[in-house]
């Protein structure tokens, strides 16, 4: 037997549809400035060779400390070990580290860091618009949407470091 | 889930006529088949029933009820076959004639019960079919009061008024049962007794009712009870009998998305939008399937290129659709670092093909800005697209917008 009223279910939609992650996007930013240095400890040449390893030091406690101790773990420049040291402020830069690198958070220490290490041939790599005209020797910028480097030149040389033409090639010189 | 319920004003007027032409038709069999019957037994409490008789042929209800009630409280009569007829047919009359729609009187259920008593005390069986019609009657009521109730959407009074149908089975209730569990597993979804509902679903199915609701409420319940196998057998059935229900459809792919079976799913939902190829929430959900298969299948570029156009089919539709603007926005971004996580591996890139890479993530970022941005000037409050524009600027070094974001996101 049926019945009189008609009885019609209607059915919402709904899908178990979810909103994607967003990636931790700092990661990301360091692992580019990383694989950066790396390239930098590759393409560059300083003049003294007789360093037991490679220092890549970091100003302040800073995520990045991390990611470069990840790849030091697993690589070398020119057969020596990596190591990473963290500097609490310019007083305690290790002079015999080849590569300095100064975060965006961190940026109002370059001056302090220039002033300490003088003429020493530290590579020092800063993070923020304008650093390299403000002397930092390469400087991570955006162009275009996409992280490069400036390339200060004059400051390299007063170093007496040199480089390969690849990071001229893909660095803007000032 | 959520349900909608509809009254048909159309089934409404019929079901007023065939109720007027029921009773007509009853009453009169009634008249004649009573007056043939009530002639030998004219002493005692008899002459009660004869008056009870009498007065329902006048037309005096409550009086034709209080003559009845006397008659079948006296042990006299307390047995008789022809007094629980009559006394059913009068509570049958009270129950038609009574608009009161609060559940609080009892007619249908004393005459239920007058006419199985009728039945147990009639050895010659004089009253059978007409008690068979008032029991038939009775439930019939009941489970049209229950329709009313759910159109109304009073789930309370639907589940209320089954009681009655559902309390002992007999072999008059079973063809109202599987009807009656099904509205009545319903209404207690609806109120969100899920274990009863499952149960009254199960029992409805058990009686042979068949609608698509039963296999997916069936399988939601497994599906949440970790009985994946057994989830799985009734979308199957659901499917095998209902094969163009949507809601099914969808349950189907819900499950394959939960149980991580995602090759399944997507020949599922592209099967799904071939019959309806606009169907947003279909799109979405095959976008989080290619999402999905870029990850568990070699073929990344592919699953990511798909998931990347239903987002931009589903923005040809609806522009200012906000999950798929984000959707396709945090597509591009995750790709981005995706690209660099995997760079991040072994650091072995060389500076140029390093530099090529990065090309295309900052692509990638700057194809994700434009939707993020989107996401948030439709929702200026949407924390995760606030997120997601942290890290693209934050990516791209726009440390402007990025510090503008940033303390957006702390007054958040």
């Amino acid at each position: 037997m049926r019945f009189f009223l008609i009885f019609i279910f209607f059915f919402s939609f709904s899908f178990c549809v979810r909103a994607q992650q967003v990636n931790e996007y700092k990661q990301t930013q360091d692992q580019i400035h990383t694989i950066y240095l790396y390239n930098f400890s590759r393409y560059f040449v300083w003049p003294n060779t007789n360093y037991k390893e490679f220092s890549i030091g970091v100003m302040g406690e800073h995520g990045i400390s991390a990611e470069i101790q990840k790849m030091a773990d697993t690589k070398t420049v020119g057969g020596k070990a990596i190591r990473v040291k963290v500097f609490k402020s310019p007083k305690d830069i290790d002079m015999k580290c080849q590569i300095i690198f100064i975060p965006y958070e961190n940026s109002y220490w370059l001056s302090e860091v220039l002033s300490v290490t003088q003429t020493q041939p530290i590579l020092i790599v800063s993070s923020k618009p304008g650093m390299g005209k403000f002397g930092s020797l390469l400087n991570f910028v955006a162009y275009q949407g996409k992280i490069t480097f400036e390339i200060n030149e004059e400051a390299i040389q007063n170093r007496q470091l040199k480089f390969a033409q690849q990071i001229k090639a893909i660095g803007r010189t000032l | 889930m959520n349900f909608k319920v509809c009254t048909n004003s159309f089934a409404k007027e019929k079901l007023m006529m065939n109720k007027a032409n029921t009773r007509l038709l009853v009453m009169l069999v009634f008249l004649i088949k009573f007056a043939c019957f009530s002639l030998p037994k004219v002493y005692g409490q008899a002459l009660m029933i004869d008056r009870a008789y009498t007065l329902l042929k006048e037309g005096q209800l409550q009086e034709s009820q209080q003559a009845i009630d006397i008659a079948a409280n006296h042990p006299s009569t307390s047995e008789d076959a022809r007094m629980w007829y009559l006394k059913s047919f009068i509570y049958k009359e009270l129950a038609a004639l009574n608009t009161d729609k609060s559940l609080t009187n009892n007619y249908h259920e004393i005459s239920l019960q007058a006419a199985f008593k009728c039945l147990e005390s009639d050895q010659s069986s004089q009253y059978e079919g007409d008690c068979q019609a008032i029991i038939k009657y009775n439930y019939t009521a009941y489970l049209n009061q229950a329709i009313s109730f759910l159109n109304e959407k009073d789930y309370q009074a639907v589940i209320l008024s089954l009681k009655n149908v559902l309390k002992e089975e007999n072999q008059y209730s079973a063809v109202f049962l599987p009807d009656a569990l099904f509205y009545h597993a319903y209404a207690l979804l609806q109120e969100g007794k899920h274990k009863e509902a499952h149960d009254s679903f199960f029992k409805a199915l058990q009686y042979g009712y068949q609608d698509p609701l039963i296999y997916e409420v069936e399988a939601l319940y497994r599906l949440n009870n970790a009985q994946n196998d057994s989830a799985e057998w009734y979308l199957s059935k659901g499917r095998q009998r209902f094969p163009e229900d949507a809601n099914l459809q969808i349950a189907e792919l819900n499950y394959l998305m939960k149980t991580e079976k995602y090759e399944r799913a997507r020949e599922a939902v592209e099967y799904y939008l071939e019959q309806h190829p606009n169907h947003i929430e279909s799109l979405l959900m095959s976008g989080t399937i290619y999402e999905k298969l870029q990850v568990s299948t070699d073929k990344e570029e592919h699953y990511f290129n798909l998931q990347v156009s239903v987002y931009e089919s589903i923005l040809k539709i609806n522009p200012d659709h906000l999950q798929a603007n984000y959707n396709l926005g945090i597509a591009f971004y995750n790709r981005a670092v995706k690209l660099i996580n995997s760079a991040a591996q072994n650091y072995d890139l060389d500076i140029i093909a390093f530099n090529q890479l990065l090309e295309q993530c900052s692509a990638l970022f700057l194809k994700a800005l434009p939707y993020v941005e989107k996401v948030s000037k439709l929702d200026s409050t949407h924390v995760n697209a606030l997120k997601a524009l942290e890290g693209i600027y934050y990516n791209i070094n726009d440390y402007e917008r990025y510090n503008f974001v940033k303390i957006k996101l702390q007054e958040l």
